[in-house]
């Protein structure tokens, strides 16, 4: 008896040595993080180029499905545009030969795994199952193994700003600033807090103005 | 005259013999406060246990070992951070998953008595895991270190024969685990143990 005791009291507090916290407090506000070329004068630019109401999507489920549009890409679109007109930038079209080009978009991070549990309920001869003579050292039967498949994804809103007069050695436009908030789909409220997000990204880079 | 004292002789005897043992075997909460970086954690710990076991070499002197484990919690408010490149907001939820396992050497007092003051020290590893949760991500730092553990405490058993009693120590634990990325160079805590002790079992 003592040692069932001794034995229970053990596993109890074996069972509850890793705590981590709640998923909803986890979640709550986004990850805001911003980068910055820190050889940009962004007082030197004065114009921009942003597609209104339509998000890019890089997603690894489906390479195909690269737009998003709805109320979601405009309202972050749209907040992306208020912060870039309040830094004093303007909104012009391509032909206007803009400083700045603005891509806002979403990186899907699609993962599948699969657990495999044997039910431990015995098979029967001719059904489904698998039988282990007892020559291999097994005795009895043993139940298919059952395969649970589980998914899930994550998701990073990205807003990038190129300087579109500069390209480097490649050819390719040179990135002067960037920031990634996630997770976008975890969150409580994905519209509200992506919104936040883009205001955050902007409050934390007071040197992005004209 | 000469009956009563062959009488109280080995009723005497009996007693000294019921109140020793060999073994102990005990199990208890333990509450730690954690001493060192407590930029990282500074909350008091009171998720913690330690399971012992003491082979008594003599009346007095004891060997054995220990398994501990202690986990700290602490809670940084979103706050944004200067990066090397820009900045981070985030709110962090840091830990310290802390686990020892000890070689244990210890000293008790008034041998064959119910209430036994003891000190002790334990010497042996230490393995730290240094976890931040931020939202879905995470990051931690896993560090193995010596752990060293001086101890004073007391073990009382409930009745004179019988095979359950409690203790209650304090104990100091210096973990040479060294984290740059949460910033220990070492850790270190004081903690206060409360256990059942199973005698002989």
């Amino acid at each position: 008896m003592s040692r069932k005791l001794f034995y229970f009291a053990l596993l109890v507090g074996l069972m509850a040595c890793q705590p981590k916290p709640k998923l909803a407090e986890l979640v709550k506000d986004m990850v805001v993080e911003t980068s910055v070329d820190n050889t940009a004068d962004f007082s030197s630019y004065a114009t921009y180029i942003l597609q209104l109401d339509t998000l890019g999507k890089i997603s690894n489920s489906d390479p195909t499905d690269t737009l998003i549009t709805g109320d979601y890409a405009s309202q972050v679109s749209r907040e992306v545009k208020s912060r870039l007109d309040m830094a004093g930038y303007s909104l012009v079209k391509k032909t206007q030969n803009p400083d700045l080009g603005v891509a806002v978009f979403l990186v899907e991070d699609y993962q599948v795994f699969q657990s495999v549990s044997y039910s431990g309920y015995p098979g029967y001869y001719g059904y489904p199952g698998y039988y282990y003579p007892s020559y291999y050292g097994y005795y009895g039967y043993y139940g298919y193994p059952s395969v649970s498949t589980y998914s899930y994804s994550s998701a990073v809103l990205v807003i990038e700003i190129f300087d579109l007069k500069q390209k480097d050695a490649q050819n390719k436009l040179k990135v002067v600033w960037i920031s990634y908030m996630g997770d976008v789909y975890i969150s409580v409220d994905p519209y509200k807090k992506s919104v936040e997000a883009v205001d955050q990204s902007f409050i934390q880079s007071p040197y992005l103005k004209k | 005259m000469k009956r009563v004292f062959l009488l109280v002789l080995v009723v005497g005897t009996e007693t000294g013999l019921a109140q020793s043992y060999d073994k102990l075997f005990s199990i208890g909460w333990d509450n730690n406060i954690p001493l060192s970086n407590t930029s990282y954690v500074k909350k008091n710990s009171s998720r913690g246990m330690r399971a012992s076991i003491r082979q008594f070499m003599n009346e007095q002197f004891v060997m054995g070992g220990d398994f501990s484990w202690a986990a700290y919690e602490d809670y940084s408010p979103r706050q944004t951070y200067p990066t090397s490149g820009g900045a981070l907001t985030t709110d962090f939820f840091k830990y310290v998953y802390s686990y020892g396992l000890t070689l244990s050497g210890g000293y008790y007092f008034r041998p064959g008595e119910k209430i036994r003051p003891y000190a002790g020290l334990g010497l042996g590893a230490s393995y730290n895991d240094f976890a931040m949760y931020y939202n879905v991500y995470s990051a931690d730092d896993k560090k193995w270190g010596v752990l060293l553990r001086p101890e004073a405490g007391v073990l009382i058993r409930f009745t004179e024969h019988g095979s359950w009693g409690a203790l209650a120590a304090v104990h100091y634990d210096y973990a040479s685990t060294k984290s740059t990325d949460a910033g220990y160079s070492n850790f270190s805590n004081v903690g206060i143990q409360l256990g059942i002790v199973v005698i002989d079992w």
